[in-house]
């Protein structure tokens, strides 16, 4: 049997709180960003998808992620129950640490990827088709892309794609899937016009825990306590930074203010581009990647301002391009100086790397397009996806939820 | 054997949300006086 490490163990689980941290974060940065009349159901939407994946995780998602693989797609059922994962590591993965402990980290990362998603269709979005949708898209689309990429025996891991915490299985899949579910539900009545955030405190209270949390997220994706961990923590908060740095500046200069919103879309934004590569780059190819992105992603927003999809919260432009410049960035700064266990990118004469690289976001755009798509069909051949139109003018609080958020 | 009563129990959870989310219409939750109250908020 493998040998624990007590300080690698304890810094998985603790990166496991951190994680899951993020999701009611999420509903919170989420939330402050909604009209008041929807920061309930908004709210509610990451809270349940942390109980429901949580669940689901359990039960069937682990072993179809990292359970022994079969022919690189999909994991089998050895797994299922969590069968067979327990105190003993499996050196699969990390050797160091209880298997449940691996499992438990990577649950937090299955439950906030939906939960990402719920941004663009916020304030119009049936609590029940949720909810089928979340187990639906979870099982279907998330399960497949976390075993391809990190599985033991994944096809694009085989191949040697890099994606350390989640750049391609977390923002890439949850914001091509966001944009997909705001296309088929169809934009908000008043689409178009001013929907101002009703809490900007919240907003920002929000994106500090999501924060907060992705240390856990970066850092605990090395699964040891060591100097990589070390390494990934310093890389995610100088991206984060420098995103929120390069955002505020754009929107100083466009907008003539530096808006507090600015800040903090742009330091998620850095967040979001430093998850594929946090293990793999150096510091300061971190302030690039995080500088680059909000950039990338403040255009991709405006850009989607023109576009006749109502993504609420502009989940595609910040999580599906942020992704996208993060995963193809980390083909290009990737350094085994950092990370012996990863590979040189194209800076380091290693332009394979960068193919890699786009090969795998290609992949993982066109089957999240796809099955996101089918899943959205599933779920409307049962139920409505959408609230009517007076629910929609009451607010999703009172009328999913028979609830109101504040006192009058 | 918990397995396959923890993942019956959770599939009953599922078909009970979907049953309810094919039945329910939620704005009978909303009385008419919240309607009148949010309407004029």
């Amino acid at each position: 049997m493998e040998k624990l490490n007590a300080g690698d163990t304890a810094w998985v689980l603790i990166s496991a709180a951190l994680v899951m941290l993020m999701t009611p974060g999420l509903g919170f940065f989420y939330g402050g960003l909604v009209r008041q009349k929807n920061v309930l159901s908004t709210l509610m939407h990451s809270f349940f998808a942390l109980c429901v994946i949580s669940v689901q995780w359990v039960l069937w998602g682990y072993t179809l992620a990292f359970g022994p693989d079969w022919h690189g797609v999909i994991g089998t059922f050895a797994f299922l129950g969590f069968n067979g994962v327990g105190a003993a590591p499996n050196p699969d993965y990390a050797a160091t640490i209880p298997h449940a402990a691996f499992a438990l980290f990577q649950m937090m990362f299955a439950v906030i990827t939906p939960a990402l998603i719920t941004g663009a269709f916020a304030e119009r979005k049936r609590f029940a088709a949720f909810v089928l949708f979340t187990i639906l898209w979870a099982t279907l689309v998330y399960d497949p892309i976390a075993h391809w990429v990190w599985g033991h025996g994944g096809w694009l891991a085989s191949l040697g794609a890099l994606d350390f915490a989640g750049g391609t299985v977390v923002h890439i899949s949850s914001g091509v899937a966001a944009l997909v579910a705001a296309w088929v539900l169809g934009p908000r009545i008043g689409s178009g016009k001013e929907h101002a955030p009703h809490d900007r405190t919240m907003m920002l209270l929000g994106a500090s825990l999501v924060w907060f949390g992705w240390f856990g997220f970066n850092a605990g994706s090395a699964l040891a306590a060591n100097g990589l961990a070390a390494i990934a923590f310093v890389n995610t908060n100088v991206a984060a930074a420098m995103g929120a740095l390069a955002w505020m500046t754009i929107a100083w200069w466009r907008e003539g203010a530096p808006s507090v919103t600015s800040v903090a879309a742009g330091s998620i934004a850095g967040l979001i581009a430093i998850t594929p590569a946090a293990g793999y780059v150096t510091p300061a190819a971190a302030i690039l990647i995080g500088g680059i992105a909000a950039v990338g992603c403040y255009i991709a927003v405006r850009f989607r301002e023109r576009m006749h999809v109502d993504d609420a919260l502009d989940v595609f432009p910040v999580h599906g391009i942020g992704g996208t410049i993060g995963a193809l960035l980390t083909g290009v700064f990737a350094t085994t100086a950092i990370n012996a266990a990863g590979s040189n990118g194209l800076l380091y004469g290693n332009p394979r790397q960068l193919l890699i690289q786009l090969l795998a976001v290609a992949v993982v755009w066109v089957y999240t397009g796809v099955m996101t798509y089918a899943v959205l069909k599933i779920v409307t051949s049962i139920m409505p996806l959408r609230v009517t139109e007076r629910e929609e003018q009451l607010g999703l609080d009172v009328s999913q939820h028979a609830e109101a958020a504040y006192a009058r | 054997m918990d397995i396959v009563l923890a993942l019956g129990s959770f599939l009953a959870l599922v078909a009970t949300w979907v049953a309810i989310g094919r039945r329910a219409e939620p704005l009978q939750l909303v009385t008419a006086l919240e309607e009148e109250r949010l309407d004029a908020a």
